[in-house]
Parts: C-alpha cells; structure tokens; sequence
C-alpha cells in the first residue's frame, strides 16, 4: 500500500502484532511525557490505530512503570505522569519547596490572601467576607504554621482581635514586603481576580 | 501639679517667607524655596528649643500626619492608625500600617534610622547604608534644608519604591544639622511634587520644608492652647493620680483609660479624662461609647 509521506500511520497494519502493540504504546507513553497538562483519550487516540483498545494499553503502561518512580494517573481530564507521593519530600528538597506551602487547602489559602490584603483584619470579618463560617480551627492552623499572628484588636464589642501576615509568610510566598503583593486592582482589571461586592 | 511657667508664644514663619512657597508650587524658583525654608525654619527651631510640655504630643501628632500621608490613603486615617496602635497589645504587632505610624513615632523620639527603615520598606535592609548616609549629609557644611535634599536622593535611588525612607532620612538630617535633639517628621507632611531624581526636587524640598515648618509651628500654637486649658482646670482635679494622667496628655496623641496611672484604675482614670472633656480641657478623640482616646 503507497503512504504519502505526510500521512502518519497509525494502524502500522505492515508490523507483527506484537511490534505494532510496542509502537502504539511507545507513542501513547511519548505523547503523555511530551504535554504539559494532562492529555485527553481524543489526543491520544490520533497516534493509534483505529481498533486499538486504548484501555489495555494504558493498563500495560501503568504495569511497566511499577517499580518506577513516576506513574500514569488520570486527572483534570485527561491522562499524566505524575511523581509517587513518596518522592514528595525529595522533590521538596530539591527544589527548596516550603513543606507548608502544599498543605493549606484552598480555603485555608483564600483566608491567608484575604488577611494578607486587608490586614488587619478579624474573624468575624472574614466570615462576612467569604460568606461562610472561618472556624476558629481554621484561624488556629494558619497560625500554627506562623502564617498570620494576632494584631491590633478592633474597637467593637468583645474586642475581636485583627489578624496580620507574618515576615514567615512573607518569606514563604516569595515576597520582600507587602508593597510586593500582586496588585489586586490590576489583577481584578485583567479579570485574574474577582471585585467583592462590597 | 502641673505649675511650669506659661510657655511663650513662639515666633510664626514670617508672612512674607510663607508667600514664596504659596499657590501651586509648580514652578518656584530654587532661591526663593531655600530663602523661605531658612526663614520658616528659623521660626521653628525656636518652638523646638522651647522642649514645651506638650511636645510630645506634639511630635506624635506630627508623626500621625505623617503616618498619614506616607501610607497615601492605604488602609489608614488617622482615626483607624490612632486605634491600630492604641489597641495593639505591647509587644503585638499593629500590622502594616500600625508599623508605619510606629515607625514615625520612633522618628520622632530620635530612635536610629535603621531601626525605623524596615518599616517604612527599606528591604533589604542596609544599615551600613543608612548610617553611612546619614552621617555624610548630617556632616556637611550644606544648609539643613539642602543636605536634607541631597541624603534623600541618595536614599531613594537605592529603595526607589520606598520613597517613605528617603523622606525619613531626610528629616533626621535636617535635624542633625539644625542641632535638634530628635527629628521632627515634617518632609511627608507636605505632598511632594517632585520626586528625588528630578532636577527640581532640591527647589521642591526647600518648599515643602517651608511649609511642613509652618504647619508645625501652627500645631505647636494651638497645643500651647490647649496646655493653657489643661493647666487651668488642674487644681479642680482632686484624684491621686491626676498629675501622671495630666502628664501623659501631654506627651502623646491619644490616651486609653486603660494606661497604668500609679494609684489610678481604669475606671478612675475614665472618670478623670470624661471630666477633663466636660470641662472642656481635653478632647475624646473616637466618638465610641466603648474603647476610648483622650487627647489634647
């Protein structure tokens, strides 16, 4: 059968099953090392052939990287090769990655970014702000990890202490003052932050 | 009891000083700045030498204002800077714009630079820097109001993003050649319309020392005023304590009933400082039922 050379072949119908097996799984394994986000079955159906059971291959892949320290997982969509959590401290390491920075959940982190922009400010205000309850657990860890520390009080009944960032805080995101915090005016402009309706 | 002498009347900057550096400002001429700061100038180095009773609410009171205008509206009047540090626990951190305030205060107590540069947003701090700086312009023979200008430029071409630090180094140099024993935060007073690498910042610091010199002498006029109310109305005060709380009216911007009084409790020292308001000698500064200020 004459192939045009611009024309990829993806059912390599000229190669013994077992070689055209290989191939498929070494462009699957390519394709997925090669992207940056995680890669939907759609893309990597283009480089196989049409009858290709897609499934048992990544199954093979997966069963060939056991013992390797990365592994094929299915996330956001599509499917990646991500580093075993057991590795995580080595990575840190290596990379100087602050421990504490990967354990804040999202909602932890939106506190931190709000006492770090309208600092000081109470407990109180952050519920109202964020629409939900902020517990007093939560205000606890992010002090705990020395994130935030209490400030001056507010002049309302029970005298309800403002939060504040710490230089730790400071230190962990990268920052040298607060002047350095991303503008919020200019991120709300480029539509990379929401305006409050205040 | 409060029996020092009537605290004279200092010398105002005179009319015709003040007139050079009125209107817009946009285009005074260098001379006629300088000629202006040294009269004003002149004025207010008597109201310093004075050391009145008040002057340290009166340094505060600068301090406030220049706390003010250095956070350029960010997160701080003076009501909300004022409470910020009132309701700090000692040793607690008043966050970023408590710290600003904190550190012009520190200024004006005639604490070091250094120590003071990191909240004002010196970072990296460069103490080496500062003191060397400092020193420099606090030793040459340029009048006080021009090495003020040169010891700031050099400043903020290091933390150009921090002119706040230029600005302080600035009045701790005027100071140190004027011979006073602590700055007088004066420079941030003034809405500079120039920045420190223009040609014309010289000219525009001149001014802005003129003016920020007579505003100062204003504040010193009418704290004068008030310390005449204070002393008139102390022989009526008949609580143990009356004395120490007179005085630390007079050595700060505002004052919580929760200060320690010697042989005062929190509630008597309230009852005091109401009783000051209602005699009309003293001021509550917050308009709350709860969590008070008094002041001059």
């Amino acid at each position: 059968m004459a192939r045009t050379p611009s024309e990829f072949d993806v059912e390599l119908a000229d190669l013994p099953t077992e070689l055209r097996w290989r191939e498929w799984l070494a462009r699957v394994e390519a394709v997925v090392f090669a992207a940056a986000e995680p890669v939907p079955r759609e893309t990597l159906a283009r480089v196989v052939g049409r009858d290709c059971p897609l499934d048992l291959l990544l199954d093979d892949i997966r069963a060939e990287l056991r013992g390797r320290p990365y592994e094929l997982v299915k996330v956001g969509g599509g499917y990646a090769f991500h580093t075993r959590a057991r590795h995580g401290a080595a990575i840190r390491a290596a990379f100087a990655i602050d421990p504490d920075v990967r354990s804040l959940s999202k909602l932890e982190a939106g506190v931190l970014i709000a006492i770090a922009y309208e600092q000081p400010i109470t407990r109180a205000e952050l519920t109202e702000r964020f629409g939900r309850e902020i517990s007093r657990d939560l205000i606890a860890s992010l002090r705990d990890r020395a994130l935030i520390a209490a400030g001056p009080r507010k002049p309302v009944p029970g005298a309800p202490f403002g939060y504040v960032t710490t230089a730790r805080f400071l230190e962990m995101f990268g920052l040298e003052t607060l002047g350095d915090l991303p503008d919020l005016e200019a991120l709300q402009d480029a539509g990379l932050a929401q305006a409050s309706e205040a | 009891m409060l029996a020092p002498p009537e605290t004279p009347p200092p010398p105002r900057p005179p009319a015709w000083a003040m007139t050079l550096v009125g209107g817009s400002g946009a285009d005074i001429k260098a001379l006629d700045a300088a000629f202006a700061a040294g009269a004003a100038l002149s004025a207010l180095d008597v109201a310093v030498r004075q050391n009145a009773p008040f002057a340290g609410a009166w340094r505060v009171r600068l301090a406030l204002k220049a706390a003010v205008a250095s956070l350029e509206g960010r997160a701080g009047d003076e009501t909300s800077l004022r409470d910020a540090f009132a309701l700090t626990r000692p040793g607690g951190d008043p966050g970023p714009a408590g710290r600003v305030y904190a550190a012009w205060r520190a200024l004006a107590a005639g604490r070091r630079l250094a120590d003071i540069a990191v909240d004002l947003g010196a970072s990296p701090a460069d103490p080496e820097f500062l003191n060397a700086t400092f020193d420099a312009h606090a030793r040459s023979l340029a009048p006080a109001p021009l090495a003020a200008a040169a010891a700031a430029r050099a400043v903020a071409a290091k933390w150009p993003r921090a002119i706040p630090v230029a600005i302080a180094v600035a009045d701790g140099v005027l100071a140190a050649r004027l011979g006073w024993r602590a700055p007088l935060p004066m420079l941030a007073l003034e809405a500079l319309r120039a920045r420190p690498d223009d040609a014309a910042w010289t000219a525009a610091c001149c001014a802005a020392y003129a003016r920020a010199a007579n505003r100062s002498c204003d504040l010193h006029a009418e704290l004068a005023r008030a310390e005449t109310r204070l002393q008139a109305v102390a022989p009526k005060l008949r609580a143990k304590g009356a004395g120490a709380a007179l005085a630390a009216l007079l050595d700060d911007d505002a004052v919580s009933s929760a200060t320690k009084i010697a042989g005062m409790s929190d509630r008597g020292l309230r009852r005091l400082f109401d009783r000051l308001v209602e005699l009309g000698a003293a001021r509550e500064l917050t308009g709350r039922p709860t969590f008070r200020l008094y002041g001059l």
